[in-house]
């Protein structure tokens, strides 16, 4: 019987196209390893180089179109610096002189005006707001809202998150943070305050260092871990509250006025030093661990506003902790938010810079408790104490990530690798109950097989 | 067809100190695939080197097969390995992941041929048709060859799918429309259409008829 043409057809190209050198070469399975690598942890990776062109020509047509219409909303907040609204550039320390403010102008329309002798930068922008840092003295905020807005102000050890909103605040090292707000809301943390505060309407917060009034030039006590939030105005019961709301209502009215102004005396990075006045720092105040020193070099730019997490997500590790010590690690690790902090502690890990790492990881579990990544950080502590051969350490943490998380992202794994941990500092045991406990909760986890042979008699 | 799948196993993945390891390494697969399976979802550096070493000459077959050889099979495979990471969370059985990285290759084989299906609107590029094969020394079979790939080339993306699966890969049906993504139905009438076009354009073309008609001599 004669074969049927397509099946003669198929067993030609069956035998046929079937190369001597069919096998993948090490250049490939190198390649590939790095792309798949790339992509754990990117999040996502494009195999290969190839272009189709019509669907190429497509894309860039659509892309065009899409960019033209979503430029405004995709693009980094751009904000200008002064009455003259020169070009701000993100990093860059701002002084107000002792005698005007300086209004900070952004593209979303928020307004930001540093009142006489503040000092702040604003860190980094995204395109649904940006990050600022407050080194000393008051502002004055008008946060447009929209419904993707991120703001967030740091001072000192607080944070203060914005959606939208109106406010004045005020910070030094010595008085701590005071916060009025006019309208909206905003969520503040901190010490004492971790979880977060919501101050909203016409509230007023003051960190309880500077209610007991503290004097500038007196040692900086240790920040109380309670704060408190007040109503704004009555002054038979708050006076220090009422001296604050005044200064506030002046401050407000000034700033009003001063809008109308033209002219300048803001003090850009890169055209006036940024040495701020001698007499502008609390006398005798000592340095703080939590708040920023004076700041780098004017000239200091952050490569790209793009957030750290985002080039985390690239495999851009080096500008992260490039970007890190331009800042000061440790500033970062005590002032920076959340998630700066965990994009260092990636970076680090990544890098290979062990210690870094483990300090970015204990400054997450110290100052964000109870959060997912302060958690998720307690077990990367145990499996950095894992793989430098420190099962004594290891287990420590996975106890304390299994007593923090017992149902957590990273429980089997835990329990598995506590098991082998107390395995490996010769503690049969208890080992053989950590086998036992793995078995009871994850019968058929990846740690199981092992767990039998363990727990077996 | 399972026995095909097991002599290909077998030679990607040799169980050491097996005598027949098409037939010893079998019931080990599923462990060995689902421990692969936990370090792929961990971003094992060395999994997706076991990776690459289990299935890449399995994809490369399967891609060559579909496409014919041309300078894109390694990027088609790469890209193969990559969807399989990406997606090997998805994997519940670890018994089926071998099935799941031929299904992905199969789907990036259509794709691909989709896109060539487009690229032929601009200029002809030469490339798609360029087959090398071990029989370059031989003329004539690598011009038949080459005649069937463009003869393939015209019957559109999901038609030779079907008849690749089938023909070349020699599939049974339902796995075939299980690999392709589709019902057993959808498939064997595009497995139909797939193999009176092809013997139509075949009976058309003079190098496959000349082919065609060596073969009914005696």
């Amino acid at each position: 019987m004669t074969e049927r043409l397509s099946d003669a057809a198929g067993r030609m190209l069956r035998e046929q196209v079937e190369g001597e050198d069919d096998r993948p070469s090490m250049a490939e399975r190198a390649r590939f390893v790095e792309a798949a690598v790339g992509l754990t942890r990117a999040g996502e990776h494009r195999a290969g180089g190839r272009m189709v062109l019509l669907i190429a020509a497509l894309s860039m047509i659509l892309g065009v179109v899409a960019v033209i219409l979503i430029r405004d909303r995709d693009d980094p907040l751009r904000f200008s610096v002064g009455h003259e609204r020169r070009e701000g550039n993100v990093a860059d320390y701002i002084t107000a002189p002792r005698s005007d403010e300086v209004p900070l102008y952004f593209s979303d329309g928020t307004a930001i005006t540093l009142e006489p002798s503040a000092r702040a930068r604003v860190q980094y922008t995204t395109s649904h707001g940006a990050t600022v840092l407050v080194e000393d003295g008051a502002l004055d905020a008008n946060v447009v809202h929209r419904g993707d807005s991120e703001w967030t102000f740091t001072a000192g050890p607080y944070l203060v998150h914005v959606t939208g909103t109106s406010f004045v605040m005020s910070w030094s090292p010595s008085a701590g943070l005071d916060l009025q707000m006019r309208a909206g809301a905003v969520r503040i943390s901190g010490p004492g305050i971790e979880a977060g505060l919501t101050v909203k309407d016409r509230e007023h917060f003051a960190s309880r260092d500077h209610d007991r009034g503290v004097p500038a030039g007196t040692p900086e006590p240790p920040v109380d871990p309670a704060s408190r939030v007040a109503a704004a105005a009555p002054p038979q019961t708050a006076p220090e509250t009422e001296t604050y709301a005044e200064r506030v209502a002046e401050v407000a009215v000034r700033s009003t006025h001063a809008a109308r102004r033209s002219g300048s005396a803001a003090v850009p990075a890169g055209t006036t030093p940024p040495v701020p006045p001698a007499d502008d720092a609390p006398p005798g105040a000592p340095p703080s661990e939590t708040s920023p020193g004076p700041g780098p070099a004017p000239t200091e730019q952050v490569a790209s506003p793009e957030s750290w997490s985002t080039l985390v997500a690239r495999g851009q590790y080096g500008r992260v902790l490039e970007a890190a010590e331009g800042r000061g690690n440790g500033t970062v690790l005590q002032m920076s938010p959340e998630s700066d902090v965990e994009a260092l502690a990636d970076a680090a890990r990544f890098s290979g810079r062990r210690e870094l790492a483990e300090q970015s990881l204990k400054a997450l579990r110290t100052r964000f408790p109870g959060t997912a990544p302060a958690i998720g950080a307690t077990f990367l502590l145990g499996r950095m104490a894992d793989d430098a051969a420190s099962p004594s350490a290891a287990v420590k943490w996975y106890a304390t990530y299994l007593s923090e998380a017992p149902a957590g992202a990273f429980a089997a794994e835990a329990l598995g690798r506590r098991m082998l941990a107390l395995r490996r500092l010769n503690d049969p045991e208890s080992t053989r109950v950590a086998a036992r406990d793995y078995l009871a909760r994850f019968p058929n986890g990846p740690y199981a097989r092992i767990a039998r042979e363990i727990a077996a008699p | 067809m399972a026995p095909r799948s097991t002599v290909q196993r077998s030679r990607e993945h040799p169980v050491p100190g097996s005598v027949s390891a098409g037939v010893v390494s079998l019931p080990l697969a599923p462990l060995e695939d689902a421990e692969l399976l936990r370090q792929l979802g961990e971003g094992r550096p060395a999994a997706f080197r076991e990776l690459f070493d289990r299935y890449a000459r399995l994809l490369r077959g399967l891609l060559v097969r579909m496409l014919g050889v041309d300078s894109e099979i390694d990027d088609l495979v790469q890209e193969s390995l990559i969807v399989v990471v990406k997606r090997s969370s998805t994997v519940r059985d670890p018994r089926a992941f071998r099935s799941f990285v031929y299904s992905v290759g199969v789907r990036v084989a259509r794709n691909e041929l989709r896109r060539r299906a487009v690229r032929r609107w601009v200029p002809w590029d030469e490339d798609v048709a360029s087959v090398r094969s071990v029989a370059a020394h031989d003329p004539v079979l690598t011009q038949t060859v080459r005649h069937i790939y463009q003869t393939l080339d015209r019957l559109g993306p999901d038609l030779r799918v079907a008849f690749v699966l089938r023909f070349v890969e020699g599939r049974e049906l339902t796995e075939a429309a299980a690999l392709s993504g589709t019902s057993l139905a959808t498939f064997k009438r595009r497995l139909s259409r797939a193999t009176e076009r092809f013997e139509l354009l075949a009976s058309r073309d003079p190098v496959l008829a000349r082919w065609i008609e060596e073969r009914r001599q005696p």
